[in-house]
């Protein structure tokens, strides 16, 4: 036991002398785990939105991009209205308010996120939810919401969210990321109710909507240009775009901007492991010398690798691990993903690393 | 074979480094290449954000301001491009272009086109109203191909600059002339418009704004660093081999340049591999549109970085004799 504390002691002081090596290798480490953490997110967030719409963009989709134009005195055309209500009772449109719900009403869902979609073919849209080709009234609570139920006054309905939905279920959305729907209160209206929703609701649930061009009913050409030109006299110039198209052009350009840190980053783990591999060498050539002399009084092969077993998992190891702990400590999400990537090539690079070190000892000395 | 192999992989590593400050640096031009929105040589961009509704007598105003502006502009010759920002205005680009040098010398003042390959387009073909004008404005008169830097962007229509829309967004106006842009600011003001300069793009502006450069300028540093460090690790067991060489008549300086040459073709060929690998993963993930700007830069940058590994190589020798020649002295 004396003799395993004095080889740890040994290992500490052989990495006292190498302590500039082994602190660059823990400060790129951490920047390493950093900027993949920083990255990496926005990258997966994508391609789940594109995996998550693959059904959704089989039905040729077409979404709006929107202009607001204060300059123009605002009539409000209830024909688009009208319009959109016809597409969702028939199941060639989908659409949605995931914001500006009730606002005169300022503790409406005991102030949690609200989604209100409508349309029958939500389940486009909206993964996890209960028989969603129904459109019946009904509303559900979010898997991570406290509350056993709300109550919900919306357009002449009074529904009640009791049931809490499955922990998968997310929600896609043309203008944003796929989002998991845990912390949100998620209302099915039927399509009529929508002409009995407040202003701004109707504002963004005609902003939201989604037309399914592949549909057999899908909507005509002169109702198409009728909506948009109805759009104009709420104060929105509403451009049509085709999701097949603009989705995975977005994440083109999402990987663009994220691939100059994440590759460079990888890049340089590798030559941390470079570091660490000819900091093996270096301390094998210092050491061989002491080692051979004390195998030559008696000292066994297992006894020797311990001080050198010591000194490699305090060069590699531990400055791997605490960064990449400290980062995902501090948030949790973000750095689990490069946190697991640095420690599993770390794990691979040390074993193979620490057993071609006990090799080559076992050969020079013997 | 694993002494060649250390050189190799760090100059594989580090082209590829050198490769991604590269794109970088291809999409920082680019950028600032798209800022002006079309116009060649001097500019300077303003952004004028949208104002509220305005009354009947305020908008006469505008449009008497609107139009001394385009008078201005056509007696100093100046040319004007105004684009909207996603979310504000109409989906519309205004410009005036007096001089004719520009993609939008087609389009006269009072006139309005659609834009290639877009919505509006589709409707002026099947002669169908054009949901996105305002009301002053009643006919397309035909199609037009905007400015690279303007396409792929949900733009409808462009209109030559006259009273009747006013720019909003961000205007580029092709001087640099204080006095103009101070006369062309009172007029848009007159306008009750109120345009701010945008700042000129200076190297410290341009890596504040693309913050890739700064990480893959900070990781080659990175890289050399770790570099150094690893092959002075590695080459250290090289130096009794080198010593040898000096009883033969060897100098320090003929050892390291002749270790460096002997290594000149792995560096180089690992060089070009790394620089490979990145047009390889373009090719997997296409997020880069390679082009003759792009091809040249990873040329450099794969020159640059044989060179600068064949560099840390002879110094890291270089030293290292010198350490064990004076060690070798003092016994």
């Amino acid at each position: 036991m004396r003799q395993l504390f004095h080889e740890i002691r040994n290992g500490i002081t052989l990495v006292t002398r190498h302590f500039v090596q082994i602190i660059t290798i823990m400060l790129l480490m951490g920047l390493v785990c950093f900027s993949i953490g920083m990255n990496l997110s926005t990258v997966t967030d994508k391609a789940i939105a594109l995996k998550q719409s693959q059904e959704l963009r089989a039905h040729d989709p077409v979404y709006f991009s929107a202009y607001y134009d204060n300059s123009v005195p605002k009539t409000q055309d209830q024909s688009a209205i009208h319009i959109l209500s016809t597409e969702l009772a028939k199941g060639s449109a989908v659409s949605y308010v995931n914001t500006n719900i009730e606002l005169s009403n300022k503790d409406f869902a005991n102030r949690h996120h609200v989604l209100i979609v409508m349309g029958k073919k939500t389940n486009l849209a909206v993964f996890g939810i209960p028989n969603p080709q129904s459109t019946k009234p009904r509303a559900y609570l979010g898997a991570d919401l406290p509350e056993k139920s709300i109550d919900l006054p919306i357009a002449g309905y009074h529904l009640t969210a009791s049931q809490h939905l499955p922990s998968h279920a997310s929600f896609f959305s043309p203008h944003g990321f796929g989002e998991s729907l845990a912390h949100h209160v998620v209302i099915v209206l039927p399509p009529s109710a929508l002409s009995r929703m407040d202003e701004q609701e109707k504002t963004r649930a005609l902003f939201n909507t989604i037309f399914l061009m592949k549909e057999p009913s899908h909507i005509s050409d002169d109702d198409l240009s009728l909506f948009l030109h109805s759009c104009y006299s709420w104060g929105m110039s509403l451009v049509p775009q085709n999701l097949s198209v603009s989705l995975p052009e977005q994440f083109r350009k999402v990987v663009a901007l994220t691939i100059s840190y994440v590759v460079p980053s990888l890049a340089l783990l590798i030559l941390v492991f470079f570091l660490f591999f000819s900091l093996g060498k270096t301390l094998v050539r210092e050491e061989l010398t002491e080692l051979r002399i004390r195998y030559f009084f008696g000292a066994t092969l297992g006894s020797l690798s311990i001080r050198v077993i010591t000194f490699l998992l305090l060069s590699l190891v531990v400055p791997a691990v605490l960064p990449s702990a400290l980062l995902a400590y501090q948030a949790q999400q973000q750095f689990a993903i490069p946190g697991i990537i640095i420690l599993t090539f770390t794990l691979v690079v040390f074993l193979v690393c620490t057993l071609t070190t006990m090799r080559t000892i076992k050969r020079s000395i013997s | 074979m694993h002494r060649k192999l250390t050189a190799s992989l760090s100059a594989f590593i580090f082209s590829l480094i050198l490769a991604f400050l590269a794109f970088s640096v291809s999409q920082a031009v680019t950028d600032i290449h798209n800022q002006s929105l079309g116009i060649r040589g001097e500019y300077t961009r303003l952004s004028i954000p949208q104002m509220d509704n305005p009354s009947l007598e305020r908008k006469q105003q505008q449009e008497k301001a609107l139009i001394a502006l385009q008078q201005y502009l056509a007696q100093e010759k100046i040319i004007f491009i105004s684009a909207t920002a996603e979310g504000e205005g109409s989906p519309s680009i205004i410009t005036y272009d007096p001089q004719s040098t520009t993609w939008a010398q087609k389009v006269k003042p009072s006139q309005t086109y659609a834009i290639e390959g877009s919505y509006s387009q589709q409707l002026w073909e099947k002669k169908q109203k054009n949901p996105y004008l305002p009301p002053s404005i009643s006919t397309i008169n035909g199609v037009i191909t905007p400015d690279a830097s303007l396409q792929g962007e949900p733009y409808q229509f462009i209109h030559g600059l006259d009273g009747k829309l006013p720019p909003v967004g961000q205007a580029v106006i092709s001087t640099q002339d204080p006095e103009k842009i101070q006369h062309i600011q009172e007029l848009l003001t007159q306008a009750t418009l109120h345009p701010q300069p945008l700042p000129r793009m200076t190297w410290k502006n341009v890596l504040i704004m693309h913050k890739e450069i700064d990480f893959t300028l900070l990781a080659s540093l990175l890289s050399i660093v770790v570099c150094v460090m690893a092959l002075n690790g590695v080459l250290e067991e090289l130096i009794p081999e080198f010593v040898i060489h000096t009883y033969s008549g060897g100098t320090a300086f003929s050892i390291a340049c002749k270790y460096s040459r002997h290594q000149f073709p792995a560096v180089i060929i690992s060089c070009g591999a790394g620089t490979a690998f990145f047009l390889l993963i373009n090719c997997v993930l296409q997020f880069a549109h390679i082009n003759q700007f792009l091809l040249g830069l990873l040329l450099l940058s794969g020159l640059v970085s044989s060179i600068i590994v064949e560099l840390m190589l002879f110094l890291i020798v270089f030293s290292q004799l010198h350490v064990a020649f004076a060690a070798t002295r003092n016994k």
